[in-house]
Formats: C-alpha cells, sequence, structure tokens
C-alpha cells in the first residue's frame, strides 16, 4: 500500500492510498520528523512538535535543574520516545543513529552517576565498599530531589 | 523479565499536601483508565499478538506505564504527606482516610477497587489495537479533567507530561493499526484472526 503525502496544510502525516472500509486510520507519522532538543522534549512530554498537542493552551515551560538525575531523565525520555517511533518506522536511519548516540550518552551518564550517588539497578557495577542500593531517598519521595 | 530503575520517568515534587486533590489524582493509578489498567491490558495483549513490530510496541508501551504508574503514585503520596487533622477530617478525604491511612490504594476517585472488568483483551489484533487507542483517549480526557479540577502548578507540570505521554501511544496504536493491516487480506481484513489463524 502506497502511502499517500498528507502535508499540504504542514501536517507531519500520511494517510494510506488504498483504503479499505470499515477501519480505522491514523496518518502515519513521516521519516526523519521535527524533533525538540531532548531537553525541551521531556517538559513538552514529547519529542516530536507534530504530537505536541496541549490541551487548553496549557504548554509546560518548566526547566528542568541540570542534576546528574535530571541529566539522565532527559537521556531516558529521548531513548524511549524513539523507541516508541522505531518500534513503528524500523528503516528510519536518522532516528536509529539518533537513538543510539543517546544510548551512549545515557551510558556514560550512568556510570557517572552509579560512582557518585549509588546505583540505579541491581545490575550497575558499584565498586563503594557500601551496599549503596538502599540509600535514601527512593524516587517517590519528596526528598528525592534534593537537587545533588 | 522486568527490573527496577532506581529513578522516575520525570520528576515529581509536589510542595503543597493536598489530600482533597489526591483522591482525584489517585484515579489514575486504580481507576477505569488509569495507568495499572493499562499496563496490565499491553501486558496481556502481547501473547495474542503475532508480527514483531506489534509485539515490541505492546511491551514498550506497557513498561513506560508502568512508570507511569508509579510517577502517579508518587503524586498522591506527596500530597497525602504530613497531613493536618484538618485535612484528615476533610470531608471528601475521611473515608479514605480511614481505610488507606495516607497509603496508596489502587481505586478510582469515586472510590471503586482496580478491576479487569475496566479492561479487555480480546485476543484479534485489531480489535485490541482498536481497544487500545479508545484507552489511550479516555486516560487523555481524564488527564484534561484533572487539569480543569486542579490549580496546584507541581501536580499540573507532571499531568501535563503524562497527558502528552496519552497522545503518542495513540499515534503509535494507530500506525500499529496499518502495520498490521499491510499484512492482511486487503480486500477483506477481517477475513480470520491474525492470531489463531496464521
Amino acid at each position: 500500500m502506497d502511502p499517500k503525502p498528507n502535508n499540504q496544510n504542514g501536517s507531519e502525516g500520511r494517510l494510506p492510498a488504498m483504503a479499505p472500509l470499515a477501519n480505522p486510520y491514523v496518518p502515519f507519522q513521516m521519516e526523519n520528523p521535527p524533533k525538540y532538543e531532548a531537553r525541551k522534549g521531556i517538559v513538552r512530554g514529547t519529542l516530536f512538535p507534530g504530537l505536541d498537542l496541549p490541551f487548553m493552551g496549557l504548554v509546560n515551560q518548566t526547566e528542568l535543574p541540570i542534576t546528574p538525575k535530571t541529566e539522565l531523565q532527559v537521556l531516558g525520555f529521548a531513548i524511549q520516545e524513539l523507541a516508541l517511533y522505531l518500534d513503528t518506522h524500523r528503516d528510519d536511519k536518522e532516528a536509529l543513529a539518533l537513538y543510539r548516540q543517546y544510548q551512549d550518552l545515557y551510558h556514560q551518564g550512568m556510570m557517572e552517576y552509579t560512582r557518585r550517588y549509588g546505583p540505579l539497578n541491581h545490575r550497575t557495577p558499584d565498586d563503594s565498599e557500601a551496599y549503596r542500593w538502599l540509600d535514601d531517598p527512593w524516587p517517590w519521595e519528596y526528598a528525592g530531589n534534593k537537587e545533588d | 523479565m522486568f527490573s527496577y530503575e532506581k529513578k522516575l520517568q520525570y520528576p515529581v515534587k509536589i510542595a503543597n499536601p493536598n489530600p482533597q486533590l489526591a483522591k482525584i489524582v489517585l484515579t489514575q493509578y486504580g481507576g477505569p483508565d488509569g495507568e495499572l489498567g493499562a499496563s496490565l491490558r499491553y501486558l496481556s495483549q502481547r501473547y495474542s499478538m503475532p508480527f514483531d513490530e506489534l509485539k515490541g510496541l505492546l511491551t514498550d508501551i506497557a513498561t513506560e506505564e508502568l512508570g507511569h504508574l508509579e510517577m502517579v503514585g508518587a503524586i498522591v503520596h506527596q500530597l497525602t504527606r504530613n497531613m493536618k487533622d484538618s485535612q484528615m477530617k476533610d470531608p471528601a478525604f475521611a473515608p479514605y482516610f480511614v481505610d488507606h491511612t495516607a497509603a496508596v490504594y489502587p481505586q478510582s476517585a469515586g472510590g471503586t477497587p482496580w478491576s479487569a472488568a475496566t479492561m479487555q483483551v480480546k485476543g484479534d489484533p485489531m480489535t485490541d489495537l482498536v481497544e487500545n487507542m479508545a484507552a489511550e483517549q479516555k486516560a487523555r480526557t481524564t488527564y484534561d479533567n484533572i487539569l480543569r479540577l486542579s490549580d496546584d502548578p507541581d501536580v499540573n507540570d507532571v499531568i501535563k507530561f503524562l497527558r502528552a505521554r496519552e497522545v503518542v501511544h495513540f499515534q503509535r496504536f494507530g500506525e500499529a493499526c496499518q502495520l498490521l493491516r499491510e499484512k492482511l487480506n486487503q480486500k477483506n481484513v477481517y477475513y480470520m484472526n491474525p492470531s489463531i489463524d496464521l
């Protein structure tokens, strides 16, 4: 089924040329779509301007504090968003390359975070003498936002 | 398998406790269109999905929903910390308090405990994907309604993030319908059930 471009009005999606009746259609997001920078994407809740559709103009303008933890949250968000995109666009080479760049940065950030604050999961090597897995705060606690 | 990652997907930092609002937000923990139902729906549907894109997408969205369950739980937890006597006795919150104190229990805002009757796992891929598109829209509307009811900027910051994720998930499920359709009989996509007839 040949996809038919449908971007006359700035839309970033395309509908199929042949469309059997009695079927649901959502325009397919076109390959290599525009993307926010990751730190903006996470507060908007999407990396893609085309999918940024806020309720009643309520747009998140939050500036996340720059900490080792938020850095991992930003990178982890970009990876998740690109993973869902790649699940339905497995042949988009630009998105795949970007996904791998964010993975490299995440890995570096995670090793550095672990060295300073302790492991984020049981499989991260931590060469400190103490068993730091248990250290407070846990993620759901208000104190989990200490900007260290 | 699943393993725990000791951080939230997006920060939750609620300065002012507000048990009344906690009871509203709780509906996205264990209500009819909440994150518990979303994650269990997608995790359970995976087993009857043909085609690698559908298995992968359901796994990845379900896993993200478990992270959202944790974030909603964190909002409720932080909104009910250090409660004053007057907040416990608030008629809007006292019935919850007597059963669950300041704990996080999966129920709707109206008090109905979470039930698998709020979701479906039908075992037909197109049927299940359409169920999921509807589920994402229902969750989005619930977040819209929370934004109408809440004037707490710390809560709304997180709610807006979660709402945006529903829109993205809807898009991906819609694309999954197209990927599925391309593999079926174009003259009659309902000719058989690809979960058991392929």
